[in-house]
């Protein structure tokens, strides 16, 4: 895509004859640098879901309107990005602001929050990778890796692989910390006494588990480890609401199969000044198709 | 506090002599500043919090209160750590206007990491606990706007007659003994405004008649002596009368000031915060009861501003101007009168005051329009002290002289350049806020505003309306219950363009200038209550979605998130009129107090009873749910050893991985 994204809001459909991209079988959302007054100004807070249909809906309607219908026709790996000059901004750290601003890497803070869901450690690769490139940085200062189901249930063996590929990262310094997400005790003390680099923290659902147990929090204290909040639902998005919104903008087969397997939140702070830079989204998802 | 400097003061005749010479070399030493750190960037975010406390006393036999004149004596104490140990306190003091007060500040900048907003209240509580240790039985520190006797007989401990016919401000209740006397400038700031503007301050609130307040209400200033009479021309009917600067400057203020990253950022963040000062006024209000009588206002703001007035009767335009040089519609102690930054031009809509000489003379030095304006308008003004150590200064090095301008110019908001010799950047200070009575509120308001910033800077909003719509504002909030009765001229769309590009974003919102029917006059601000901008409604997004977006995007350990979300409950409650204002629990309190007669009157009986409530509040001895909803506050001073480490890992990575590219 590269175009500027259309008012969509009144656009109505004609049912498609034929699929878009029928022989898709691994798709791309990247929304870029969503930092962006006028809906914010508008209305109150989205839940992350919320944003992420959201995005995807205008992203396909707007294809839908230019009626670049043909471009993925033989695309194995469907990717929906930003306009060429979004992406400029998260590297030209001078961006839109005052000219004074002049911003060094140095002065930047990444911090990746990637919702897996599967277990499968190339996908975890993949995704990394796929956030590095885009974002075009050569490292990333956090990152914090969060499972569908509740930290309770996964057992440390199930995890281990994937801490493992964030280790290599951080060997290569391409990630700096990393952190996990809703753990309790004894996984994350099992975790920590596992690994070689420890995670530097762990997210909580304030909302969820309303008062913080004791131990947990003598635990994170004796490690060093930062007890962080979040408010974010345990599957962020499921395959029924994802095909669900494929199918309304394009061809049903378009949609069918579809599972998201990663979606990535990131952001860049201005560290020392507390102020975000940069804000977006990654949603992946693959899917088999049976071959008519 | 002002500039505290030492040595030798000079009489007011010589000081209003050097008028011209402190405004030349004032000038001349902003320019140097000016030259030599305009281009300075990418300071960090550092914060403070100043907090004037009372110390008062109690009698609790005889049921009465009093201001303790005891600050002489332990401030040297508290001053202390600083004279052994300047760069390691925790907290730091100051003198104050009246031997009552004593102003506590973090004894090191908070910074900008997410923790450090836990750690304010906690701060405070130290200042609050270090002033109590050094005071006796029935001695205590106390947080609030105003006391509410301050000028009535016998309101001090030890207690003094006013001697209106020696005294510097020859006041009928504010004896001299109340000045702060080991330093000499208030004594001297107190003589010399008196003596400038050639008469007594004066200042008439209006009294809030209640059922049986006398009709009309005079009073009988006969108590207060002989010589009460002749000086009492300024007072009128139905108003209570106040003729001293220390009944105002003797009040406490809540103040916040920021370190910005560059000029141009102080600058934006300086206006962008002018439109709150009125909003965070009636948010704060506290200050309901004066000189023993309820009043109609609801804070200090207009006392102030007309107790340190030095204008003479030609300046205010009583008389045709002869010897002066300007006709100034304010005190030197009032709302600001201009936007600073180059992009807020359209919006200061009215006449600014200015010294020429010093506006052209800024022009000619590259300085650009707007803050040469800024500055020539504060430089109308005489310097109100002056010590002879100030006269010989080398104006590239030093800036005493500007600052004793600048310092003087009492504004709702105060731009403050770079001090000589330090590593200290372009600041902004915010000083409208009334003091609270306990941390946990104070707390909660400065970090309101210091989380406000924060999110103008990231979403590049603009908060900006018509300066003579924040002056309009600024009279709304002082009065009786503002914060649920009046509305406010707020901007209904906070949005500007400078925001970073979102395409798929721009294209859900429908973008109304390109609407053929976009009316470029339609006004950019409506009316709206306290509720509206703070908690938003259908048509205005509100500042706390505001903030809550931007901390939905940052990192929070769990007991920061915790303390946060309690500050922004108690900001949305008593924005939505469900908690209430110090002010609006004061009245409260007197009209159901049994004592009370419902003639307006606060006798000793009530004042003693509602500051020995407060005092138990303060000290969580009591709870007051009508004003103050929490559970036990998680604050601490120590930023967590978790933090700082992975700060240190982060630098040291950095440099690696720089060294390695």
């Amino acid at each position: 895509m590269s175009t500027n994204l259309l008012d969509v809001d009144q656009a109505i459909f004609e049912p498609l004859l034929s699929p878009l991209f029928p022989k898709a079988t691994e798709i791309l959302f990247y929304t870029g640098n969503t930092l962006a007054l006028p809906k914010l100004m508008k209305k109150t807070n989205k839940s992350i879901t919320e944003e992420i249909i959201e995005y995807i809906s205008t992203v396909l309607q707007t294809m839908r309107i230019e009626m670049n219908e043909k471009q993925f026709q033989n695309e194995t790996y469907v990717k929906f990005l930003p306009i060429s000059d979004e992406t400029s901004i998260t590297n030209n750290y001078n961006g839109t602001s005052s000219d004074t601003e002049q911003l060094t890497r140095e002065d930047l803070k990444f911090s990746v929050k990637i919702f897996l869901r599967s277990l499968d450690p190339e996908l975890l690769s993949h995704t990394i990778d796929t956030v590095l490139n885009q974002l075009k940085e050569n490292y990333l200062e956090s990152v914090m890796i969060s499972l569908p189901n509740l930290g309770v249930q996964i057992k440390l063996d199930d995890f281990l692989p994937l801490w493992r590929i964030i280790e290599d990262y951080i060997d290569k310094q391409k990630i700096l910390s990393a952190g996990v997400c809703d753990f309790m005790l004894p996984l994350l003390s099992d975790l920590y006494d596992s690994c070689n680099h420890k995670p530097y923290a762990n997210q909580i659902n304030l909302g969820v588990c309303c008062s913080i147990p004791e131990e947990l929090n003598k635990y994170v204290k004796e490690h060093n480890i930062q007890l962080l909040t979040h408010s974010d639902p345990i599957d962020i998005i499921n395959e029924t609401d994802f095909q669900e919104v494929i199918r309304k903008y394009c061809h049903e087969y378009d949609s069918i199969n579809w599972k998201p397997l990663s979606i990535v939140r990131y952001n860049s702070v201005i560290k020392n000044r507390g102020i975000i830079k940069t804000k977006g989204f990654f949603i992946y998802a693959k899917r088999e198709l049976r071959m008519n | 506090m002002g500039l505290l400097t030492e040595g030798h003061p000079l009489s007011w005749e010589e000081t209003k002599k050097y008028a011209q010479y402190v405004r030349e070399h004032g000038v001349e030493q902003f320019i140097n500043t000016y030259k030599e750190l305009k281009d300075r960037r990418n300071d960090s975010l550092q914060w403070g919090d100043e907090v004037e406390f009372m110390i008062i006393r109690f009698d609790h036999e005889k049921k009465k209160v009093h201001l303790l004149l005891k600050a002489h004596e332990i401030l040297p104490i508290l001053m202390e750590p600083e004279n052994q140990n300047p760069d390691d306190c925790t907290t730091l003091w100051r003198p104050e206007y009246a031997d009552y007060m004593i102003e506590g500040t973090p004894g090191k900048p908070y910074g900008y990491l997410p923790v450090h907003f836990n750690m304010v209240e906690a701060n405070m509580r130290l200042r609050r606990q270090q002033g109590q240790e050094l005071l006796d039985k029935d001695e205590y520190v106390l947080s609030t706007s105003n006391f509410p006797r301050n000028g009535c007989p016998d309101c001090s401990w030890p207690t003094y007659k006013p001697t209106t016919d020696t005294s510097a401000s020859a006041s009928l209740f504010f004896p001299d003994e109340f000045i702060f006397a080991d330093h000499p400038r208030f004594k001297i700031l107190t003589r010399n405004i008196r003596l400038r503007r050639n008469s007594k301050v004066a200042f008439n609130i209006p009294i809030f008649i209640d059922t049986n307040t006398p009709r009309p209400f005079i009073e009988d200033f006969s108590i207060y002596g002989d010589t009460a009479g002749v000086n009492t021309t300024a007072a009128i009917k139905d108003h209570i009368y106040l003729d001293a600067i220390g009944l105002g400057t003797g009040c406490s203020c809540l103040q916040v000031t920021f370190q910005a990253q560059s000029i141009d950022e102080a600058r934006f963040l300086y206006d962008q915060l002018i439109p709150l000062t009125p909003i965070m006024l009636a948010m704060s209000a506290a200050s309901p009861i004066w000189r023993g009588y309820l009043t109609e206002i609801d804070c200090r703001w207009n006392v102030l501003c007309a107790m340190s007035d030095d204008r003479t009767t030609e300046e205010e335009g009583s008389e045709p101007l002869k010897n002066e040089r300007f006709r100034i519609p304010k005190s030197r102690y009032s709302s600001v009168d201009c936007y600073i930054s180059p992009d807020s031009a359209k919006y200061n809509d009215q006449e600014v005051v200015q010294d020429m000489n010093v506006f052209h003379k800024l022009i000619e030095n590259d300085i650009d329009h707007l803050l040469a304006q800024h500055i020539a308008h504060l430089f109308i003004r005489d310097p109100l002290i002056l010590f002879e150590e100030q006269l010989h200064l080398d104006d590239t090095k030093d800036t005493d002289l500007f600052e004793n301008i600048n310092s003087t110019n009492w504004q709702s908001m105060r731009f403050k350049p770079p001090p000589a010799d330090s590593d200290i950047g372009w600041r902004v200070e915010f000083r409208p806020t009334e003091l609270q009575m306990t941390d946990f509120e104070n707390a909660a308001l400065v970090t309101f505003i210091v989380l406000l910033t924060r999110a103008i800077l990231t979403y590049n909003l603009n908060l900006l309306i018509p300066i003579s719509n924040v002056d309009e504002n600024m009279k709304f909030a002082q009065q009786r219950d503002a914060l649920r009765h009046q509305k406010f001229h707020f901007r209904k769309s906070l949005a500007t363009e400078q925001t970073p590009d979102a395409p798929f974003l721009t294209s859900i919102q429908k973008n109304k200038s390109q609407e053929p029917e976009y009316d470029k006059t339609e006004c950019e601000h409506c009316l709206m209550t306290i509720n509206e901008i703070i908690n938003g409604s259908n048509k205005f997004v509100g500042l706390l979605n505001i903030i809550q977006n931007y901390l939905s995007n940052i990192d929070l350990d769990a007991d920061t998130q915790d303390t946060i979300n309690q500050y922004l409950d108690l900001i949305s409650r008593r924005a939505a009129g469900t908690l209430m204002t110090n002010a609006t629990w004061m009245r409260h309190f007197v009209a159901n107090h049994p004592v009370y007669k419902h003639d307006s009157v606060v006798t000793d009986e009530i004042a003693y009873d509602l500051l020995w409530k407060m005092t138990k509040i303060t000290n969580d001895e009591e709870e007051c749910p009508e004003v103050v909803r929490k559970k036990p506050s998680k604050t601490t001073l120590d930023v967590t050893a978790a933090v700082e480490q992975d700060n240190n890992e982060l630098e040291i990575k950095q440099s690696l991985i720089n060294n390695n590219q």
